[in-house]
């Protein structure tokens, strides 16, 4: 699905991590593997350390924590945003949602709407759309995105194929309405025939969480897990990005009549170094334009990757500037959503572990 | 007989695989059982298989394949 939407703007990015560091080749040295391999995966893939959440803090509670810095960054008060798009597979109950927790949290107004869309990698693009949408035919002049998993939650430690992939983290954007006239444009897709690639068995309504799903079982590749961890086929996914990516991206530069060339940086979920500079050199883009070094510093944020990565690696010149951005989430679903749009000036609260 | 096609995917792949001994790559090969195959040299051989033949691996079918010859009748 292919949407347009003009007079928005980007107006400030906020990231807080996970406070717990883990490092890749100690945590495999103490699963018994050896350190050649460590080193030679952890090289190509980009895994080097993540960073995740503490025991009892959660998705909302770091979310609410970018949200806070960046309305103190930006000098607004928390009264003006008028509408909450939360974006999480981690929230803290099936009900409420988070966003109307985050919404009592920071004591929002009550004319002021807060749900929740349930995506994982692609959910900021999706939250984005949706943010853009309430500003341009929504009746909302200032929304509050907030998009985040805490992940490493629901990976087996005994799941070398999973759980070395994942760091926490949420994000907060603040999207306007505004005079501005260049336009964003969305690139939407889903291939549900594929959602048993990216999975949690068991946990929801399907599946209720009981003794019997916590029972651990040990693959063929020597891999622990039990039914309400979160299961990926890689090689599926692998695929599936392959597939996809290159054509929600072809796309969405078509419609904003750009050439790669035009485009200062393509921002990719950071899955990891591999499938990024893969799929980024299928786009045509060269890797000085691809940020891709999220995950050895952070692990696989989730939804939060992407605004982790405008900040971590354009920071500074979106602080002080205009770039022309091409970015697209993929993932979970299987769903994918990619973005074009010139992005900044905007003010940014800068990337910070949870305190 | 190789094709170029073929020939092509044989030393992409070799230059992309870590540990893969120069040369080591032919049609009747089991590469299961390289030493030098693991999750990430499977990723790489879809990365390569994609790239050299303009279209994805069927994941299905590549769990089936044994041999590389297996692999390029899948192109």
């Amino acid at each position: 699905m292919y949407s347009v939407l003009s007079h928005i703007r980007i107006a400030g990015l906020a990231v807080t991590t996970g406070s717990v560091e883990r490092d890749y080749v100690q945590d495999g040295l103490a699963a018994g593997i050896d350190r050649a391999t460590l080193e030679r995966t952890g090289k190509v893939v980009g895994l080097r350390k993540r960073l995740v959440v503490a025991a009892g803090v959660t998705a909302l509670d770091l979310c609410a924590d970018a949200a806070t810095r960046l309305i103190s960054e930006m000098g607004i008060d928390a009264t003006s945003i008028d509408a909450v798009v939360f974006v999480t597979q981690s929230p803290d109950h099936s009900q409420p949602n988070n966003g109307s927790l985050l919404h009592g949290r920071l004591g929002l107004s009550k004319s002021a709407p807060a749900f929740e869309l349930s995506m994982g990698c692609s959910g900021w693009v999706f939250g984005l759309q949706q943010a853009a949408l309430l500003c341009a035919h929504g009746g909302a002049a200032r929304v509050l995105l907030c998009s985040g998993d805490t992940l490493s939650q629901l990976t087996n430690p005994g799941d070398r194929a999973t759980d070395p992939l994942f760091g926490d983290a949420g994000s907060a954007t603040i999207v306007e309405k505004t005079g501005r006239s260049a336009p964003f444009h969305f690139v939407l897709g889903a291939d549900g025939a594929g959602s048993a690639s990216i999975i949690v068995p068991a946990g929801g309504a399907r599946q209720p969480a009981s003794t019997a799903t916590r029972l651990e079982t040990v693959d063929a590749e020597g891999n622990r897990h039990h039914a309400e961890n979160l299961r990926m086929n890689g090689a599926e996914v692998f695929n599936f990005t392959l597939r996809e990516v290159p054509d929600a991206v072809n796309a969405v530069l078509k419609h904003a009549a750009w050439m790669p060339a035009d485009v200062d940086a393509l921002v990719l979920h950071q899955a990891n170094r591999f499938i990024i500079s893969t799929v980024g050199r299928k786009c045509g883009f060269p890797a000085d334009k691809t940020p891709m070094d999220i995950v050895e510093k952070y692990g696989n944020q989730s939804s939060a990757s992407i605004p982790c990565a405008l900040i971590d690696a354009l920071g500074g010149r979106l602080e002080s500037g205009t770039l022309k951005v091409v970015a697209c989430g993929f993932g979970v679903g299987l769903s994918w959503g990619a973005f074009a749009g010139e992005v900044g000036p905007l003010a940014i609260a800068p990337v910070k572990s949870y305190a | 007989m190789t094709t170029p096609h073929q020939a092509t995917f044989f030393l992409e792949l070799e230059a992309s695989l870590a540990d893969c001994p120069a040369g080591g790559l032919h049609m009747e090969l089991r590469f299961r059982e390289q030493p030098w195959w693991d999750s990430l040299a499977a990723l790489t051989l879809l990365a390569v298989f994609d790239t050299t033949f303009g279209k994805p691996l069927p994941v299905e079918e590549f769990m089936k394949c044994e041999t590389l010859a297996d692999i390029c009748r899948l192109a």
